[in-house]
This record gives structure tokens, sequence and C-alpha cells, in this order.
């Protein structure tokens, strides 16, 4: 039960505010989650009335009442400042119970929550609602399939964004189990309504779950650990098969998103699918969402025969394909480069072979110190139609089923510790003063 | 496939540069952004709010000094010794703009829609107007967007200083001016406060290359510009400059008065 000193100064503001959340399926245009979201916005007054000046003309009683304003603002601001503080320490001290959370025929999965968890449908989305033992509910909303991660947060924040007198960001966080992942966005906010502004504090959580993109929200200041207990039975109780190998992103140390990798067959050819979700804080109040996806199609010598790229960055999409030209050394390239149309081929001096297929056979095939360096050629995102150099490594084994592979080129050096199969455990790459880290989660 | 993931992010991070917030763009957010410089707002701000995306770190070696004008610049790097740096000035790089500076690129295309249409009804006006035509074209000062042509620019109507820089660069050079972008750090005074960033910008031709900078036409605020290279490929590998390395490795800005 909330503190009832803590309590909400009125009743907190609820209106609806229908949300449109884009989730790009890249490669597949635009896809549309409808929603609806209270906004509670039911913390402190946070007002931002002009003060009354007086009705005098002089200039220095002007400036006077002026300044008494802003003193009276001030001294307003830090007392909301330190509510909002106080509230935010609020966790529920309801027992969360696990309960099942079901979509249709396809999907099941749970919650943790302090009632009973009540399910609508609209359209290809179902919306859970359940009490977690705060004035507001949670509200989760499964999509049927996997959308864009870190783009459906972005999505979410610019609608509100665009009605909220104000937006802070607050916090990014990010986190998996062995299939699933989520990416958290907390941010601050501020309404204007006719009884003065109220500040409000939004927890969203978008996860994977069950190959199905969730996105979980809660609209009141406080209750981090409530929400995070809530939500995370959804990661761990519905595997996904979309992902064989699911890391942790972080930067400089923070955690900023999730990477995954999927390995499939097709015939006679390996197709592995890395996806990489990132959100960036920019400014305190400017997001950058990334969601990438890249694709290679390589045969059983490891030669590759395809590759597509594909990126959505706050919404703008740019997807790149090259496709081998059978028994060629020709790679005919389509796609967005900079904004802007791109085609023209890339030649080769040798087959372009996968980088999967390299790590592979190094780590099947190497020794330590006496395998020499495997040297490629390479495509590059920045720039399509060049190839650049490369240069595989084994360092070293760790056990019978691991080792230690080191990615050089011209001007950066990865080092990952990959399995039996090749697929990566861990990472890291610096690159001047900074350092980009991948690691097994274990979400908790 | 990891490495190419992680090596976007990492570009995610890089020239993501300074831009203004005029108060016409967005009422809300301009009155939320103050100068990187001074988190706090106050009666002084200028009416243009800069906002840096990259922050350097800057050290103040003795009493700041009067002007930016008058200081000395040392860029201290990880790995590599001190590097001295000074403001761009017209009369320290004289040499001869290329064909490169008056002809269209990939990533100066002013010969792409909607841009060539722009660029004919942009004929006989000041290279000054120009800047402010290609600022004012950027309706929708944004640092979320990565690195794009002047065409792509032109139809998105948002960006940060890389935008402003190839769009004016387009004007300028359909305009007949010779045209660089380069790249380096911009310092910033705001009162008695300084900071400085990553940046873009643009530079003209006229008896030297003197900085044409799109992102603040109008400037309340002192600012000078350190050079640190000019594109000399404007194709599709766009930013990927190894001379860019050196943002990537700086560890402060140190503003020494002479």
């Amino acid at each position: 039960m909330i503190d009832d000193e803590a309590r909400c100064e009125s009743t907190p503001l609820r209106y609806a505010h229908t949300i449109e959340m884009k989730g790009n399926r890249l490669g597949r245009g635009l896809c549309r989650l409808g929603c609806v979201v209270s906004l509670a916005g039911c913390a402190t007054t946070g007002s931002q009335r002009e003060s009354d000046t007086a009705a005098s003309a002089s200039r220095e009683s002007e400036a006077a009442a002026r300044a008494e304003g802003d003193a009276q603002r001030r001294a307003q601001q830090a007392r909301s400042q330190q509510q909002l503080r106080q509230w935010m320490q609020r966790e529920s001290s309801a027992a969360l119970e696990p309960r099942a959370v079901r979509v249709g025929d396809a999907y099941e999965g749970a919650v943790a929550s302090a009632g009973d968890v009540t399910m609508q449908r609209d359209g290809d989305t179902s919306v859970a609602e359940f009490s977690i033992g705060a004035s507001a509910p949670v509200q989760c909303i499964f999509s049927d399939e996997i959308k864009d991660q870190a783009n459906l947060l972005r999505a979410v924040y610019e609608d509100v964004r665009r009605t909220a007198a104000a937006t802070q960001i607050a916090a990014i966080d990010a986190g998996a189990s062995e299939s699933n992942s989520y990416i958290d966005l907390h941010f601050a906010y501020r309404t204007r309504t006719p009884a003065g502004e109220r500040v409000g504090y939004m927890k969203m959580r978008s996860l994977t779950s069950g190959d199905r993109s969730v996105l979980c929200m809660h609209d009141e200041p406080g209750f981090l650990q409530t929400f995070h207990r809530a939500t995370l039975p959804l990661l761990r109780t519905t595997p996904s098969t979309s992902a064989q190998r699911v890391l942790v992103v972080s930067l400089n140390g923070n955690n900023v998103g999730t990477m995954s990798v999927r390995r499939s067959r097709d015939e006679q050819d390996t197709i592995e699918d890395t996806t990489f979700s990132t959100l960036l804080a920019r400014t305190p109040v400017d997001l950058l969402a990334e969601d990438r996806i890249d694709s290679e199609r390589f045969d059983a010598r490891g030669e590759l025969a395809a590759r597509v790229n594909g990126t959505d960055e706050n919404g703008a999409i740019e997807q790149k394909t090259w496709q081998r030209e059978a028994a060629t050394l020709r790679y005919p390239f389509e796609g967005t480069h900079l904004g802007r149309p791109l085609r023209g081929v890339v030649t080769t001096r040798e087959p372009l072979r996968a980088s999967a297929a390299m790590v592979i056979a190094l780590v099947r095939d190497g020794v330590v110190g006496r395998t020499p360096a495997v040297e490629r050629e390479e495509l590059q995102e920045s720039n399509p139609l060049v190839t650049t150099r490369s240069r595989i490594e084994l360092v070293r084994r760790e056990g019978p089923n691991r080792a230690w592979i080191r990615f050089v080129s011209a001007r950066d050096t990865l080092d990952a510790l990959v399995d039996e199969q090749g697929l990566p455990l861990q990472a890291r790459i610096t690159v001047g003063t900074m350092t980009l880290a991948l690691r097994a989660g274990t979400a908790q | 496939m990891i490495r190419r993931a992680s090596l976007s992010l990492v570009a995610l991070t890089l020239l993501r540069c300074a831009t203004n917030a005029p108060a016409r763009t967005h009422p809300t957010r301009a009155a939320r952004a103050p100068a990187s410089v001074t988190n706090a707002p106050s009666a002084s701000e200028p009416r243009e709010s800069l906002r840096f995306l990259s922050i350097a770190h800057v050290e103040l070696d003795g009493p700041a000094p009067r002007t930016l004008a008058e200081a000395q610049f040392e860029l201290s790097l990880i790995d590599a010794p001190p590097r001295a740096i000074t403001p761009v000035r017209a009369a320290d790089d004289a040499s001869a703009p290329t064909e490169q500076h008056t002809q269209p690129s990939f990533i100066v295309d002013f010969d792409q829609d909607p841009l060539r249409a722009q660029c004919a009804s942009a004929t006989g006006v000041t290279a000054q107007a120009l800047l402010q035509r290609a600022s004012d074209m950027i309706e929708h000062k944004s640092m979320a967007v990565g690195f794009i042509t002047a065409s792509a620019t032109l139809r998105r109507r948002e960006g940060d200083c890389t935008e402003h820089s190839v769009l004016a660069a387009a004007l300028l050079r359909c305009n007949g001016i010779a045209a660089r972008l380069s790249y380096g750090l911009l310092v910033v005074r705001v009162g008695d406060r300084i900071g400085a960033g990553h940046h873009m910008w643009t530079e003209r031709y006229e008896g030297g290359w003197r900085v044409a900078d799109a992102t603040f036409p109008e400037r309340d605020a002192e600012v000078v510009h350190l050079r640190l290279g000019s594109l000399t490929d404007e194709g599709p590998a766009g930013l990927s400059d190894g001379r860019r390395d050196t943002l990537l490795s700086l560890r402060a800005v140190r503003v020494r008065a002479r």
C-alpha cells in the first residue's frame, strides 16, 4: 500500500492519450501498435504560472515584482523537487504473485502482480493491465511479432514529448536472459493542467518474450524496483527461438542496449542474423535509438552469397543489399546510404568469406601460435562500394569449447570470447575514449 | 558481425556535434535548452542556445583569457604528445580551391532533387544570406540525425552541425563560391564560462579559407573554430576519415591567455 504521507497531493490526473507506437520491422515497412496510455502526472505541482505584476508602470517596481516572482518560483520548484525525490523512493509493500498472461493460443507468459491481470485485444496487439500496489496500474502491450526494441521506446517518448510541457530522460538500462532481452527508459515530464503544472515519471521496458515484443509502462513516480520485479517474469518464463545468443551492450560501463545472434539453415546455406538495439541519451531530452539487423548468407565453403543490412535510426530506415553474382567475384550493391539511394558493383580479388564461417573454422581447426591469422576482404557499411581488409586471429583457448578471437583492422581491434559454434559469449572494443563491451545477461 | 555492429555504435557517438536552438524552432525546447556551458538559466542567456553532443573537456591554464581570439589552445591527447592548435584564420590557409570545392559530390549533392531546384532559385545572394538560408531550411535542430547528404537534409529538414555544413556547402557552391567541409572543435565562451565540443562546419574561399558556419549564422556567444582537418573525400565514405581519430583520442582542450 502507498505510504499515506507520500500520497499525491491531489487526485491523479488521468486522461486517455492515444499513442501510436511505430514499430518498424526492418525491411517490412512501417507497422503500428495502437494503445491508450494514462498519463497520471499526479506528483507535485511545479507551477510555472507568472506571478502577478504590479499595475504600476514603474520599471523598478516591475523588476522587483519579477524578481520576487522568480524567487517564489524557485522556492516552489525546490519544494517540488524535494517532494518528487521523496516520491521516487517509494516501493510497493503489496505481495507480487506470479500471474499468467495469455495471448490467444500462441503465447503464455507471466508477470508478478498484486491482483488479477486483465487482457484486451486491439488489432494485432494485446494489452495486459495489472496492479503492483501503486495508484497507477502497469500496462504491457504484446505485439504478434518482434518489433524494433529501441525505436519502440523512442516512439512513445516522442509522442509524450509532443504534448508534455517538458520532459527529461532519467535512466536507460538493459538486461538479458538466455534468449530474451530488455531495454529500459525512464523519464520525468511536466504537464500543464487548469490547476497548474504536474510532474510525472514514466518507466518503460521494451522486452522480447516468446518471439514477440512486449512494451510495459508504469506512469507514476517511484516503484522502480517494484516495476522491475513485476515485469521480469516476462523475460524468463517464455523463451524465444529467434535468438541463440543474447548479450547486453554497454558503452563506457553504461548498459545501452542488446544484441542477439541466430543461425539457421536454408538448403545448403547457413544464414546468420545479428540484431543490435541501442538507446542513447544524446542530451537530457534527446534520444538516439538505433535498431540494426545484419544478415549474412554463406555456403558450405564459407563463401558469402549475400549480405543484407538494415538500420532504423530514430525512424529513418536504410537498407543495404549485396548479392553475389553466381561463380563471379562481383557483388552488386543496392540500397540507401547517407540518406540517398546508391547503386554499384563491388568487385573483389577473392571470394568474400562470411565472418561467422571464418570464426567457426578457426575455433574448430585453429592451433594457437601455429595457425596463421586469417586475412580477408570484407564489405563495409560505411563505404558500401569499397571493401576493406581485416584479420581474424585465434588468440587462446579457454577449455575445450571456448576460444578468444581477435578481429583486427587498420583502425581498431575487437576481442571476443566465442563458443564451439563461433557464437559470441562476450566481446570488447576500445576506440579512443570509448569502450564498448558485450556480455551475457543474468537479469534478476 | 559483432565487430561491425560494435563499430556502428562507436560511430554513433562521433561528430554528433553542436547545434543551436533558436526560440522560433520549438518554444518548449528552447526554453529548456540552456547552453552546455551554463546549465542554470539566467537573464543573460543567449537567445540562441548552444548545445553540444560530444563535449570536450576544457582545462584552463592560468587566468581566463580576455577573449578567445587572444587565447592559446593545446590539445591533450591519449597516447600522443600535446598538440598546439590555432583558431581558423583565412591567412593561415590560402591553398587554392580545387575542382572538388566547386562541384557537386555524393555528400554535397546539389545536383540531386530537391536541392537542385533550391539551387536554381538561390542565385545572386551574399554568402551570409546563403548561410542563413541553410539554417532556415533546417527547421528542426536535432542531434539525433546521423550524417546524411545535403539533398537528404533538405528532404528531412532536420539535423545538427553536419547537416548544416553540407547544406551550406551545397548552396555556396551552386552560387559559384568555393566551399569545403572542415571538422574539429568549437570553443565557446558564454559569460565567464568556456566550453568546447566536437563540431563540423563549412569554409568558403575568399583570399583564403574562412569559416562559414551555418549552425550559428547569428551568434550571441563568442566562438572560435579549431580545425583538425577538411574532408578530401566527399564520396560515400562520408566521415570515414582516419584523421577524425584525433577527436576520439582527445582527452582535453587546454586554454591559456597569451
